[in-house]
């Protein structure tokens, strides 16, 4: 009898070990699956400017909250400026851009100056930087 | 001069008279703790930022930026402290920043960035120093607290998720700070300074 009672002590855990890793039906809920996206999405139910305006500057789809825009640098044109690399998928600046009223090409790093939420603005859902949010910084001088 | 210098030695070798070695040992033991804890509160006070903004040039410039950004002001209320960003964390590398920082010192005895005016003229210098240290260490700071084996890159924008994918298979050689500067201050004129890694992203 004495001898006997260890070992249905070890058949119990084998049981209750096997019972835990018995296939559950429920089982795949708790591992992650692909995640579908969730960063932050453009606003499509308000139509980007261009469709309704042709003249108007298209809104912009992605965040800039705190993209650096002053007479030292501008953030914008990491990606789109001219040397900015074509695999960010960030359309370059149209050469508009670059040209002065006259129509004649504005001097190397002129586009710098340019103020580009003057005329974009960023239409986002959610995490978008509303024009005049502490987050853009202090301007420069 | 010499037997004056041989007097001490011998008290200095002779065995005590007075105090048992269990008592010499234990004192020793005592007082090399309170030593080395005192040591380790003045380092770690360095470590705190109210000590970094302790001096007008840290304070007026990049700590007055750093409030603007999301290291500091997020939706979660995380945030970076400039020894996390600035101090290896590893104690080897933290006395050899602490080394570094002596001339820190030197630089406020002679104001070598004292104005608005200094700190812009010095400030491309200053960052190009950090983009090497950072570059050097494989952006070791950053990887504190982010890693790209715990990003969930479903839930980054498009462009973060194409260029981290590339980042973390190895496609391209980058690290953190190749692709992100200027994420904590203001950038100085960048021009002739990549800002993406050699060879394109
Ligand atoms: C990290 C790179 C990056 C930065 C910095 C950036 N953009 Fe973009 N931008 C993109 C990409 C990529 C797209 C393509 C659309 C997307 O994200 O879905 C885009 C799209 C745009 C568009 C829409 C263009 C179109 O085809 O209709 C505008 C406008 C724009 N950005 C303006 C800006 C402005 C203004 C800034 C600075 C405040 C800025 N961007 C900063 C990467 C960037
Ligand atoms: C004076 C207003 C104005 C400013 C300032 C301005 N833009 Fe634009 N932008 C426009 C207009 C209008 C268009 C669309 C017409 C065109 O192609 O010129 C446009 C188009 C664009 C496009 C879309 C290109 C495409 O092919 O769809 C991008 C990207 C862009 N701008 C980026 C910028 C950036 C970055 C800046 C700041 C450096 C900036 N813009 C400053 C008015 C402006
Ligand atoms: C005694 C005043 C003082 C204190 C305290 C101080 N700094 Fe500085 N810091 C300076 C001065 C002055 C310089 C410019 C040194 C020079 O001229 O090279 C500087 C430069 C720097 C630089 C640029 C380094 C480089 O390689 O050029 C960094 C980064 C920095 N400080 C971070 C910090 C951090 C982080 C702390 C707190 C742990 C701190 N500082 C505390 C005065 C101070
Ligand atoms: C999230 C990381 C991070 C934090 C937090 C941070 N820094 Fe920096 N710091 C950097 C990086 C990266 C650079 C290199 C220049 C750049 O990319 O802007 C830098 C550059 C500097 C410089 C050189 C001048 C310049 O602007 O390039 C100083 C001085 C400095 N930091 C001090 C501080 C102080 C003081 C604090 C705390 C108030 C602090 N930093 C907090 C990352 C950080
Ligand atoms: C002390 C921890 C810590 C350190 C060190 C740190 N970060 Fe962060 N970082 C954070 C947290 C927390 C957030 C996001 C907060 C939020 O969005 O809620 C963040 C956000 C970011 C973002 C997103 C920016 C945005 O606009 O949403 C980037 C990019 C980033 N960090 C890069 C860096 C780089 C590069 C370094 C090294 C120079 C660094 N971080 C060092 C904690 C840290
Ligand atoms: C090859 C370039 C590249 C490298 C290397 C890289 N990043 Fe990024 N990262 C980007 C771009 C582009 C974005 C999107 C634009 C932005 O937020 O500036 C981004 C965005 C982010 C974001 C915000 C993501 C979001 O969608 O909100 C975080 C956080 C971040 N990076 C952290 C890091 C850290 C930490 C490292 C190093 C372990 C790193 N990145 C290395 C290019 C890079």
């Amino acid at each position: 009898m004495m001898t006997l009672k260890p070992l249905a002590c070890a058949l119990l855990m084998t049981l209750t070990t096997m019972m835990a890793h018995a296939e559950d039906p429920a089982r795949h809920l708790d591992q992650p699956g692909p995640t579908p996206m969730m960063g932050p999405e453009e606003d499509r139910d308000h139509s980007r400017l261009p469709a309704d305006n042709p003249l108007g500057a298209p809104t912009i789809p992605h965040r800039i909250t705190g993209h650096q825009m002053d007479r030292q640098f501008n953030r914008c044109l990491s990606c789109h400026g001219r040397e900015a690399p074509p695999q960010l998928g960030a359309r370059p600046m149209p050469d508009s851009h670059y040209q002065d009223r006259d129509g004649e090409s504005r001097r190397q790093g002129a586009a710098n100056r340019l103020p580009c939420t003057a005329c974009h603005v960023p239409q986002m859902r959610g995490s978008g930087a509303p024009l005049g949010h502490p987050a853009t910084g202090p301007r420069e001088p | 001069m010499r037997r004056w210098l041989s007097r001490y030695w011998h008290i200095f070798r002779s065995p005590s008279l007075h105090f048992s070695l269990g008592f010499l040992v234990l004192g020793g033991f005592i007082s090399g703790i309170i030593f080395w804890g005192g040591f380790n509160t003045a380092m770690e006070y360095t470590n705190t930022e109210s000590f970094c903004i302790s001096c007008h040039e840290m304070q007026d410039n990049v700590y007055a930026e750093l409030k603007y950004t999301v290291h500091y002001h997020n939706r979660s209320g995380v945030r970076a402290t400039c020894s996390d960003c600035h101090v290896p964390h590893e104690w080897t590398n933290k006395m050899g920043r602490k080394m570094e920082a002596s001339k820190e010192v030197w630089g406020k005895i002679f104001g070598t960035i004292n104005t608005p005016e200094k700190f812009a003229d010095k400030r491309l210098e200053m960052a190009e120093r950090e983009w090497r240290r950072l570059k050097a260490n494989d952006s070791l700071e950053c990887r504190n607290c982010h890693e790209f084996e715990y990003m969930d890159f479903s839930r980054q924008t498009p462009v973060a998720q194409r260029m981290h994918e590339k980042a973390f298979s190895g496609d391209i050689e980058a690290t953190c700070i190749d692709c992100h500067k200027g994420i904590a201050h203001r950038l100085p004129d960048m021009s002739g300074v990549p800002l993406w890694p050699d060879g394109e992203p």
